[in-house]
């Protein structure tokens, strides 16, 4: 019994929709990871800017905000369109 | 602002100023790495821009019913974390560039490295222990360019500096070595 889903599901895997399937599901993995990387930025811009203070310190905390928010995005995007 | 973003050499730079600054320091230049050494990962950027443009002109010309094939949702979302990626690489690669420091003091010298956001180390040694100064230009698109290191030898904790490859080496020596000889004037 159990055998014989797993035979499906892995055959479904090499039908069109269930290898787009697995690709969108490793696409919303990876963008929720990058999502992650794009916290860190911001952790870490914020240290860079602490570390060695310029004229243009804003304008990274900005880039940094922009690039987790459109990261954020695109993680809310990609789950509901799932 | 401009200045301050894309300049690799920076005389008194307004509203600087770095972790451990004694009171009373004063920041007289601020180095980086010439900024045309950037042009490797700019070309590189702007090949991963233009890339999907082509994939998918690629994938229309086949005839594979694209985006249909892997659904248009999932079309979006792959080109999107593409760009998405680029705009994250390019911001990297430039924080890399900027916040590689090397600044000189009216006391010390400081080099500042970061290297991929999660790791930093920072070296200083005063101007008064920086016993010689020297510096190479090695190969074409260096002299080319005007790029070389400045090697500092120190008598301190780490004995040796690089300031690698800054635009104008020997006006960078020239500079070094007379705040080095007012420092121990001074002393």
């Amino acid at each position: 019994m159990f055998s014989d889903t797993a035979a499906d599901l892995i055959v479904s895997l090499f039908s069109p929709e269930g290898f787009s399937s697995l690709i969108n599901i490793l696409i919303v993995g990876i963008i929720v990871i990058y999502g992650i990387f794009s916290i860190l930025v911001v952790r870490q811009v914020n240290l860079l800017n602490s570390s060695f203070k310029t004229d243009a310190a804003w304008f990274f905390t900005i880039l940094s905000f922009v690039h987790l928010f459109l990261a954020g995005a695109l993680v809310v995007i990609s789950i509901l369109t799932i | 602002m401009i200045r301050t973003l894309t300049s690799s050499f920076l005389k008194d730079p307004p509203g600087t100023k770095f972790e451990g600054e004694d009171p009373g320091e004063q920041v007289l230049y601020v180095l980086r790495r010439s900024f045309v050494t950037n042009l490797g990962w700019i070309l590189f950027a702007v090949l991963l821009i233009i890339s999907p443009a082509f994939v998918n002109t690629l994938l229309f010309s086949l005839n594979l019913n694209y985006p249909e094939l892997i659904g248009s949702n999932l079309a979006f979302n792959i080109n999107a974390l593409w760009y998405l990626f680029t705009f994250g690489f390019i911001f990297e690669r430039f924080l890399n560039w900027f916040f590689n420091v090397y600044i000189i003091t009216n006391k010390r010298i400081v080099d500042m490295d970061f290297y991929h956001l999660l790791y930093r180390r920072v070296s200083d040694a005063p101007l008064r222990n920086i016993e010689d100064i020297s510096y190479d230009v090695q190969g074409a698109f260096e002299a080319l360019f005007n790029i070389g290191d400045v090697i500092i030898q120190t008598a301190a904790e780490l004995p040796q500096f690089e300031f690698q490859s800054v635009s104008n080496p020997a006006k960078m020596q020239d500079i070094l070595s007379d705040l080095v000889k007012e420092a121990k004037n001074v002393q």
